[in-house]
């Protein structure tokens, strides 16, 4: 399945923690300038993902490449031209903003430092105080900026709104994804924030368990995921509702009295036609689904949040 | 390069508040002389104490705080995988991380030190050498010796063991919280380690090789140094932000590492107790019997100061190792020989300072040793014997003689004497007897070897002790027998004129004849066992050879001309006895050269003479050691042997003339000699 001229390539990686598989047989490719939303619920098996695609933790199975290398033998050449920022910053506790810029304009060969402090100065961050005296909103401001003033081909983000309040978070993924797709950077983005992504994210992969459920196109996933609404007939039982469903890969129901609502993910008009010759249902809709409903729908409730 | 002195620097940015805390503990030594306690002691030596407190306390603090943080913490708090996320290797993080809290511990103790430094009147001395100078209160914490001897040591130590502490700090902080069952593993690959090296070292310390236990030591300690340096390395490449996987990769690497450490260690240790005679490059002791076994030892290449030890057939080459030999005489026990030479017998020292007495059957075919199982509580020698026989040995102890059968390690008999002093010495005077001798204490001013005796007689079949006569005897160094005097007898006088040899009467002292000249040291008389004895001296220079007759009439003299000492050897056929020269250059005195001669004792002249060997025999500075009255028979083997210049050791065929070789002395190859025709 993989490309290797993709940036990035997952191939059937597994994931163990002892005798607990945590991703199980993950597959997906990133072509180069897209975006990509990973979602998932917690546990789900996102970060362990990220951090065997960025070399930091070593497969069970399967192999990650970044750029063409391998992620965890060439992780240092990778580095040079790939970004992460994780769910929790790491931030050196003890550095400032000033220490940061300083130590990561030696070690990174695209550091642009002005760029660096220009996006301090836009989001507030004091740059004398160590990091272990930041905000966590502005750790993750401090550790946008320096990942982003690196200039990468690739950009990792774990959850890079986590923390942040609703105006900041839609803010940061409007700019950030706006900027970095004019650059032409390829971003692997994980969130919660499944409406913030929603106009953003060209690919989604969606994570359950371990396993990657769903690896479509935003707009596919919004194409082929729909609501039907539609009100049983006296004559038809709830059960043979359900079984007409089962053909349309339904992903959540509910019956209300007569009424049936329903995530089917088989929406297209002979699927439909047929589901309505099968039994004896009237006033039938169908409504297109936000990406946050659509995730409710395949994952169960709400998303946890932090 | 660039990016590792980044992370150092970064690093050191990062935690320069423990630089600031030095910074401060360092004002307080410059304080403290101003404390009312300190009463009327030098300022300099009360700031020194003071910092050398503050350093012994701070800086292996600071060492252990950042040992068991600077990876581990981050690791466990998932703030590692910042340097992950950076063009950085993990070797390069490892590094970086390191030399940065290393330069931090040097820089916090060099923080602290510095003031006192600044202000002490001899500063490189108190940098250097930490504990050699000579302040009160260095001795008398160290002890002057122990001060003397490590001093280098502790001063190695003073900036090494912080080192130390922050390596042991971060491996056991990482296995800490690693919590797997690799923790296990750990406990026992450090019990494996730990047991090794102690089998490897063991066997040096009751021999009391410490230079070769403490190269041991030092191996390990370097290894372990080593060790945990590429452990860290291992987790930081192969664990990464893993902490199990992390906690593995250090574990494997280190116990790896060191496991290669200690096998080359037993193997080292193994290798220096499997040395052969071939092996030893000089012959330092050497202890003879009457027959053809002789024990010898001395240094061997490599084994530092555990001096191999054997006891060797001169004539067909079979040898029993023997353990190690003395590296002070004074300090261990050599070898007892039976009178028959056909019972070798050494005591193996045990940790606990006894001596396991073993045994070696020299009439075998093969001849293996073997315990005794009887121990003794001391190195004297002279509370032991053999029984001409070898069948029996007998054992002082404290006021106690106890006699043992050999072959069964059976008690025959034992006594308690109850005289007014402990007695000294025990010897075998027959298979059934054993003769005690208890000395009362030197007096100053009696004369050196002066003492008195009283002796005491045990038969071992009947069991009984009996006291017997009180003599005023003389004392040869360490012989331990007491020595009859009932002939004529050879002495120096002294006088104003010069001092003298006299022929006197042992009984009555009566002069019978003036010998002569001598030098007040150096000479030597030997009885040829006619009443007929030869005298060797020395004066002005020149060294003779005299032939008397019984009566103190001299027959012939030989002058060996000057720059040489002379004395006796054994007699190595009937009627040839050999000498032993040191012979030296009128001008340059240090050349010392040997040589040996064989003398006619019928006509008293030299027949033979040759260059670069001397006799073993009469070399009592030299460690020969003669056990039983046959070691010293016309012909015998000790009577025979040669050391050449280089530590070799030979033996004279009379017959023939030829000297043949019996150890090789390795290490000094240039010099060897291996025959010599006579």
């Amino acid at each position: 399945m993989s490309d290797s001229n993709d940036p990035v390539v997952v191939d059937h990686l597994q994931v163990r923690y002892g005798r607990v598989t945590a991703v199980d047989e993950v597959s997906f490719t990133i072509p180069r300038s897209e975006v990509y939303a990973l979602l998932g619920r917690n546990g789900a098996g996102k970060s362990s993902t990220i951090q065997c695609l960025v070399g930091q933790r070593r497969a069970a199975a399967g192999e990650c490449r970044l750029l063409g290398r391998d992620a965890w033998r060439k992780r240092r050449k990778i580095m040079e031209r790939v970004c992460v920022v994780p769910e929790t910053p790491d931030l050196p506790p003890g550095a400032s903003a000033v220490e940061l810029g300083r130590f990561l304009g030696r070690v990174r060969p695209t550091w642009d430092a002005d760029d660096f402090n220009a996006r301090l100065d836009r989001v507030s961050v004091p740059r004398h105080l160590p990091a272990q005296r930041l905000s966590k909103g502005q750790r993750r401001q401090l550790a946008l900026a320096a990942a982003l003033a690196a200039e990468p081909e690739v950009l990792i983000l774990d959850d890079p709104t986590l923390g942040l309040d609703a105006v900041v978070r839609r803010t940061l993924l409007e700019e950030l994804v706006g900027e970095l797709a004019d650059r032409g950077t390829t971003i692997l983005i994980t969130t919660h924030d499944l409406a913030g992504i929603e106009g953003i994210a060209d690919k989604v992969g969606i994570m359950q368990q371990g396993r990657l459920v769903y690896d479509e196109t935003m707009e596919g996933l919004k194409v082929r995921f729909r609501r039907l609404r539609c009100v049983r007939g006296a004559a038809t039982s709830p059960e043979a509702i359900e079984a007409a469903l089962a053909q349309l890969e339904v992903a959540e129901s509910r019956h209300v009295g007569a009424v049936v609502d329903a995530v089917v993910g088989r929406a297209d008009e002979a699927s439909i036609a047929g589901f309505s010759e099968a039994v004896d249902v009237t006033d039938f809709e169908l409504e297109a689904l936000s990406l946050e409903e659509i995730f409710v729908a395949l994952c169960g409730e709400e998303p946890g949040g932090e | 390069m660039r990016a590792f002195t980044a992370l150092v620097w970064h690093e050191i940015s990062e935690r320069r508040a423990l630089l600031a805390a030095a910074a401060v503990a360092s004002v307080l030594p410059v304080l403290a002389p101003l404390l009312p306690s300190t009463g009327s002691n030098p300022a300099a030596d009360v700031r020194e104490l003071v910092m050398w407190i503050m350093v012994g306390f701070l800086v292996p603090l600071f060492a252990l705080l950042l040992g068991v943080s600077f990876i581990g913490r981050d690791l466990s708090e998932g703030r590692l995988g910042f340097y992950y996320a950076q063009p950085l290797s993990g070797p390069t993080i490892w590094f970086g991380k390191l030399t940065a809290v290393f330069l931090l511990v040097w820089g916090a103790q060099a923080l602290i030190m510095l003031p006192t430094v600044l202000l002490a009147p001899n500063p490189v001395r108190l940098l250097a050498p930490v504990v050699t100078t000579d302040l009160p209160w260095k001795t008398g914490v160290f002890g002057w010796s122990v001060a003397e001897t490590f001093g280098p040591y502790a001063t190695l130590a003073v900036w090494l063991v912080p080192l130390g502490i922050v390596l042991l700090g971060h491996a056991v902080s990482v296995v800490w919280r690693g919590r797997s069952v690799w923790l296990v593993l750990d406990l026992i690959a450090l019990l494996v380690v730990a047991g090794g090296a102690w089998m490897a070292l063991r066997p040096f310390l009751p021999q009391v090789a410490l230079k070769a236990a403490l190269a041991g030591v030092l191996w390990i300690v370097a290894w372990v140094f080593l060790g945990l340096i590429a452990a860290g390395a291992a987790q930081l490449t192969f664990g990464r932000v893993d902490l199990r996987r992390a906690h593995r990769s250090l574990s494997a690497a280190l116990w790896a590492v060191l496991a290669v450490a200690v096998g080359a260690l037993l193997g080292w240790s193994n290798w220096v107790r499997s040395a052969t005679p071939g092996d030893l490059h000089r012959v330092d002791r050497v202890s003879v019997a009457s027959g053809e076994w002789i024990a010898v030892s001395g240094p061997s290449d490599g084994r530092l100061d555990y001096h191999p030890r054997f006891i060797l057939n001169a004539n067909d080459g079979r040898w029993v190792r023997a353990g190690s030999g003395p590296q002070e005489s004074w300090y261990m026990s050599d070898i007892w020989f039976s009178g028959d030479g056909r019972h070798a017998f050494w005591g193996k020292r045990s940790l606990a300072g006894e001596l396991d007495l073993m045994y070696v059957n020299l009439e075998e075919k093969e001849p293996h040793a073997k315990g005794l199982g009887l121990v003794l509580d001391g190195d004297h020698r002279s509370r032991m014997d053999v029984s001409n026989d070898g069948d029996r040995i007998a054992i002082l102890e404290e006021r106690t003689i106890a006699v043992y059968d050999v072959e069964t390690g059976d008690q025959l008999a034992a006594v308690v004497i109850n005289g007014e002093f402990e007695p000294d010495y025990c010897w075998f005077e027959g298979p059934g007897t054993v003769a005690i001798a208890a000395s009362t204490p030197w007096v100053r001013g009696q004369g050196e070897n002066e003492g008195r005796w009283t002796t005491y007689r045990f038969d071992v079949t009947s069991k009984t002790l009996s006291r017997g006569e009180e003599v005023t005897g003389s004392r040869w160094g360490t012989a331990e027998k007491l020595v009859a005097q009932n002939r004529r007898r050879v002495e120096r006088v002294e006088s104003e004129a010069g001092d003298t040899l006299a022929l006197v009467d042992a009984g009555s002292g009566e002069l019978v004849a003036d010998l002569g000249e001598t030098h007040r040291w150096s000479w030597d008389v030997r009885d040829l066992g006619d009443g007929r004895f030869l005298v060797l001296r020395h004066l002005d220079d020149e060294s003779f050879l005299d032939y008397f007759d019984a009566d103190g009439i001299r027959l012939n003299r030989v002058g060996y001309g000057r720059g040489s000492w002379l004395r006796f050897a054994g007699e190595v056929a009937p009627g040839r006895l050999m000498l032993g020269a040191e012979v030296w250059d009128a001008n340059e005195r240090e050349e010392t050269r040997y040589r040996f001669s064989i003398v006619n004792t019928a006509t008293g002249l030299a027949e033979t003479t040759m260059d670069g060997f001397y006799p073993l025999q009469g070399q009592t500075w030299r460690g020969i050691e003669a056990v039983g009255d046959g070691a010293w028979q016309v012909g015998s083997v000790a009577s025979r042997l040669l050391q050449g210049e280089d530590g070799s050791l030979h033996l004279l065929d009379p017959e023939t003339g030829t000297l043949k070789q019996l150890i090789p002395a390795v290490a000094s190859s240039s010099s060897r000699v291996k025959t010599a025709d006579l």
